[in-house]
C-alpha cells in the first residue's frame, strides 16, 4: 500500500529516497508495504511482495536467536539495505550498487530514531527487552501455514521426517527445529503451495543423511503422504 | 476512435469471447476480428475454461449474465489460475462505487450494456497482449520455473509454445542440457525462446534428450539472457503481421442491444476475486468438478520429484564432459582463528585472492557424474573441502567458514562457535534470491548481515555453491568481502 495516514512518515521516506544513490525506500509491516507515492518506480504489488519477504527474513533471524540488525543484498547494479525498526516494521532501501553504505548509514542514523518512534512505543534504539520479545515471540507464519490448507499434509510430512531423523540418530527437538527451519526457507524462496511443495521436501531430505537410500525411502513415504492428502486432487479422483 | 482507423503496429491480441446471446456472439467477434485481433468464442463458462486450458489468451471478454451460467465463476477461475489474463466483463448498468471496487486492480474491466463497440475495442486494446511465459496449469513465469528447477536439481522436459514456433527444453540435474527451437539448437535456441517474450509452456514426460547442446549452468543462461536484454541484443522476432482492417462495417459504432433482459450486476458479481493486487493467489481447484489436466500434471510432478528412478535414465545418458584434472593441494596452511590478529592486512592480500578463488570456482563448477556405483563429485573429497575452507581463513576477521550448495545444503563447514550463521545464511540466501526476482535482477550476488547480538556474516557466490563467512566483531564485512572478490584497495 502507499499511504496517506501519516504525512510525517511519508516525508521521512521521501527524505531517505532523496539520499544520493537511493532508488527507493519502503517500510515493511505486517499489513504490507508503506512507501511514498512519489516513488513511481515502486509498484504496489512489488512493494508488498518485497515487504513480505523482508519481514520473513527478519522473523526467521529472530527465531534462531540472532535477530537482524542490518542486511545488505547486492543485485548486479543495485543493492538493498534492510534495517529492522521495531518488531512490526522494517525499513528497506534500494540503492545504486556504487553507493557508499557508510554515507547512507550516517544519514539514516538521524532518521532511525524518529522512524522507530512512529512504529511503536518508546524512543530511540530498541531496548534489550524489545529484542528479547522479537526473539521469543516472532509473528509466526509457520504456525499459520500449519493451521491452513496445507496443515494436515505438513503434519504428516513432519511425522515422517521426525521418524527418519530419529532413525539417523537425531533427537525429536532437532527434527522439529529442522522442519521449522525448512518451512521458513520454503516461505522465503517461494509462495507455499502444492506446486512448490517438493522444494520443502527436497530441503528436508537433505537434512536426513547423505545416504541416498535413506533419502529415497523418505521420498517414497512423503509421496504417499502427499497422495493421501486431498490437496493434490486425491479426493476428486 | 483512433482504433477504428488504426493500422498501428500493435500486435494482434488473442481473445476469448464468452457470450451466449446470438447478437453479441455475432457482433463482438466480427468487430474485434475487423480490428485485426484473433478471436475465439465460447458460449458457456465450461467451454471457456476448456479453451483456456488448451491455449493461451491475452484477454477474456465475458458476458456476466448468460443463460448458460454466470461469468463470475469464470472470473473466479481466472483469478485462481490465470490472474494475469485481463478480463473485460459485459454487464448491465452498475454503480460507480462498484466499478471502482472491481476495476482498481486493472485485471477486470467493465463494459456496460448497451455495448459501445468502439469502447469495447479501445478497452481490449488497452489491455494489450499478455507479456511473459506462463505454464498451462499454474501461472508461473518461465524465468522462475527455470530457477526453481535449478534449485531442486531435477530432470524435466518442457514444451514452449510461442507465437513464432515451438521449442523444447530439457533439464538434467536442474541444469538445461538441450534446447530446440525451430532450426536453432543450444544456447542460441534458448535465447531465441526468451526473445519471443510471450508464450506458454508445459511439462512433458521426461525422456533423455537426443543430444546435449548446452553445457553451461541454467543461472548463467538466465543472467546472460538478462544481459542481452539489457543491452538490447535480445530483440524479439517480429510479431506476425496484424492484418489490415477491412472496411469498417456501416453500423459498427452503433450500440448493440442484447435480446434478453439481465439481472443486476451487484448481486451476481460477489464471487469475483476482489483484490487483484493480492500477491499470492493460491490455486483453488473448486470450480473443477472432475480430475483436470492440471491435477494430472501436478500428480505427475509429485510422482517425479527426486525419486531414485531417475538413475536408470542417468546411466543411459551420454557421458558428460570429463572433469578437469584435480588441482594440487595449496601450500598455504590453515590458520587458526585465534591467531588472526597477527595476519596481514586485507589490502595486502588482494593480489593473492584471485588464485584461491579461481581454484574454488573451478572445483565447484565441475559437472558431477551421478551414478549408483561411484560419485566423483569433487566436493565429496575431504581434501577438496578442506582446501575450499582453508583459503578463507587467510582473511583477517574471518572466524567461521562454510560452503553451502544452491539448495542450502552444507557441503563443508568449519564454523567453530558460529553455527547459527549457517542457518541464517540459508534464510538470507532464499530471501535475497526472492527479492532479486521481485526486483527483476534474477539473482543476488552477495549478502552481508549484522545481527543485534554482534554476529556478522557475508555470503559470496562461487558458481553452484556459496561461501558463508562469519566475521568477528570489530571487522568490516564489506571490506573483507571486497578483498575476497578482489575489488577495492
Amino acid at each position: 500500500m502507499s499511504f496517506d495516514p501519516d504525512p510525517a512518515l511519508r516525508a521521512m521516506l521521501e527524505e531517505i529516497t532523496a539520499i544520493p544513490g537511493a532508488r527507493g525506500a519502503l517500510v515493511a509491516t505486517v499489513d504490507g508495504a508503506y512507501f511514498a507515492d512519489a516513488q513511481k518506480s515502486l509498484d504496489a504489488s512489488i512493494a508488498n511482495d518485497l515487504a513480505k519477504t523482508v519481514r520473513r527474513m527478519v522473523v526467521a533471524s529472530a527465531t534462531v536467536g540472532s535477530p537482524l540488525a542490518e542486511l545488505l543484498i547486492n543485485f548486479g547494479p543495485a543493492r538493498m539495505m534492510i534495517v529492522p525498526l521495531r518488531e512490526e516494521a522494517t525499513l528497506a532501501i534500494l540503492l545504486e550498487r556504487s553507493t557508499a553504505t557508510s554515507n547512507v548509514r550516517r544519514l539514516l542514523k538521524k532518521q532511525l530514531n524518529a522512524l522507530r518512534r512512529m512504529f511503536g512505543p518508546g524512543t530511540g534504539e530498541p531496548s534489550e527487552s524489545s529484542l528479547i520479545a522479537v526473539a521469543e515471540q516472532p509473528e509466526d507464519e509457520v504456525d499459520r501455514l500449519l493451521a491452513g490448507e496445507l496443515g494436515p499434509v505438513l503434519r504428516d510430512v513432519e511425522a515422517c521426517f521426525t521418524s527418519y531423523m530419529l532413525r539417523v540418530g537425531k533427537t525429536r527437538q532437532q527434527a522439529e527445529r529442522g522442519m521449522r527451519d525448512q518451512m521458513r526457507e520454503w516461505l522465503l524462496c517461494c509462495n507455499p503451495s502444492p506446486y512448490t511443495f517438493p522444494l520443502l521436501i527436497e530441503g528436508l531430505s537433505q537434512l536426513l543423511s547423505n545416504d541416498q537410500e535413506i533419502r529415497a525411502t523418505f521420498m517414497v513415504n512423503v509421496k504417499d503422504a502427499m497422495r493421501n492428502s486431498k490437496i493434490w486432487g486425491g479426493a476428486r479422483r | 476512435m483512433a482504433s477504428l482507423v488504426s493500422t498501428s503496429s500493435q500486435p494482434a491480441i488473442h481473445l476469448l469471447v464468452v457470450v451466449d446471446d446470438q447478437i453479441l456472439l455475432d457482433a463482438i467477434p466480427r468487430r474485434l476480428k475487423h480490428e485485426g485481433h484473433n478471436v475465439v468464442t465460447a458460449t458457456s463458462v465450461r467451454e471457456a475454461i476448456d479453451r483456456l486450458r488448451r491455449e493461451p489468451f491475452d484477454v477474456v471478454v465475458a458476458d456476466l449474465h448468460m443463460t448458460s451460467g454466470n461469468a463470475s465463476e469464470l472470473l473466479q477461475w481466472l483469478g485462481s489460475y490465470y490472474p494475469s489474463i485481463r478480463s473485460v466483463v459485459i454487464c448491465e448498468a452498475i454503480s460507480p462505487e462498484f466499478r471502482t471496487e472491481y476495476e482498481k486492480g486493472e485485471s477486470v474491466r467493465i463494459v456496460e450494456k448497451p455495448i459501445d463497440l468502439d469502447k469495447l475495442v479501445s478497452i481490449v486494446e488497452d489491455c494489450g497482449p499478455r507479456e511473459g511465459f506462463f505454464a498451462n496449469n499454474i501461472e508461473i513465469e518461465l524465468f522462475d520455473y527455470i530457477q526453481m528447477i535449478a534449485l531442486t536439481g531435477r530432470d524435466k522436459a518442457i514444451i514452449v509454445n510461442t507465437r513464432q514456433g515451438v521449442g523444447r527444453i530439457w533439464f538434467e540435474h536442474g541444469d538445461i542440457s538441450h534446447v530446440m527451437y525451430g532450426e536453432e539448437r543450444g544456447e542460441k535456441a534458448f535465447y531465441k525462446i526468451l526473445a519471443a517474450s510471450q508464450g506458454v509452456f508445459r511439462e512433458t514426460f521426461f525422456r533423455s534428450p537426443p543430444t546435449r547442446t548446452v553445457m553451461r549452468q541454467s543461472m548463467y543462461l538466465l543472467m546472460e539472457a538478462a544481459r542481452l536484454k539489457d543491452e538490447g541484443l535480445l530483440d524479439a522476432e517480429p510479431e506476425p503481421e496484424k492484418p489490415k482492417p477491412a472496411p469498417k462495417p456501416q453500423k459498427a459504432a452503433e450500440p448493440v442491444r442484447p435480446r434478453k433482459r439481465q439481472l443486476t450486476a451487484e448481486e451476481e458479481f460477489t464471487g469475483v476475486p476482489a483484490d487483484d493486487s493480492e500477491p499470492e493467489p493460491e490455486p483453488t481447484p473448486e470450480p473443477v468438478p472432475e480430475r483436470s489436466p492440471s491435477m494430472e500434471s501436478t500428480l505427475l510432478k509429485v510422482s517425479n520429484f527426486g525419486l531414485p528412478t531417475d538413475d536408470d535414465e542417468e546411466e543411459t545418458r551420454a557421458a558428460p564432459t570429463p572433469p578437469p584434472k584435480p588441482r594440487p593441494k595449496p601450500k598455504t596452511k590453515p590458520v587458526d582463528a585465534s591467531t588472526t590478529s597477527t595476519k596481514r592486512k586485507i589490502q595486502t592480500l588482494v593480489p593473492k585472492q584471485a588464485r584461491p578463488r579461481k581454484q574454488v570456482k573451478e572445483l565447484t563448477n565441475r559437472k558431477p557424474q551421478r551414478s549408483r556405483t561411484a560419485s566423483v563429485n569433487p566436493l565429496d573429497d575431504p581434501e577438496t573441502r578442506k582446501l575450499m575452507l582453508d583459503q578463507f581463513w587467510e582473511f583477517d576477521g574471518v572466524d567461521g567458514v562454510a560452503i553451502i550448495s544452491s539448495t542450502g545444503k552444507v557441503i563443508a563447514e568449519d564454523m567453530r562457535n558460529n553455527s547459527t550463521v549457517v542457518t541464517l545464511a540459508g534464510f538470507y540466501m532464499r530471501g535475497a534470491a526472492r527479492i532479486a526476482r521481485t526486483l527483476g535482477y534474477n539473482v543476488s550476488d552477495g549478502v552481508m548481515a549484522r545481527s543485534k547480538n554482534g554476529q556478522q556474516m557475508i555470503m559470496v557466490g562461487m558458481g553452484a555453491t556459496s561461501a558463508v563467512l562469519s566475521i568477528a566483531p570489530g571487522h568490516d564485512p564489506e571490506t573483507i568481502r571486497d578483498a575476497i572478490m578482489g575489488v577495492g584497495g
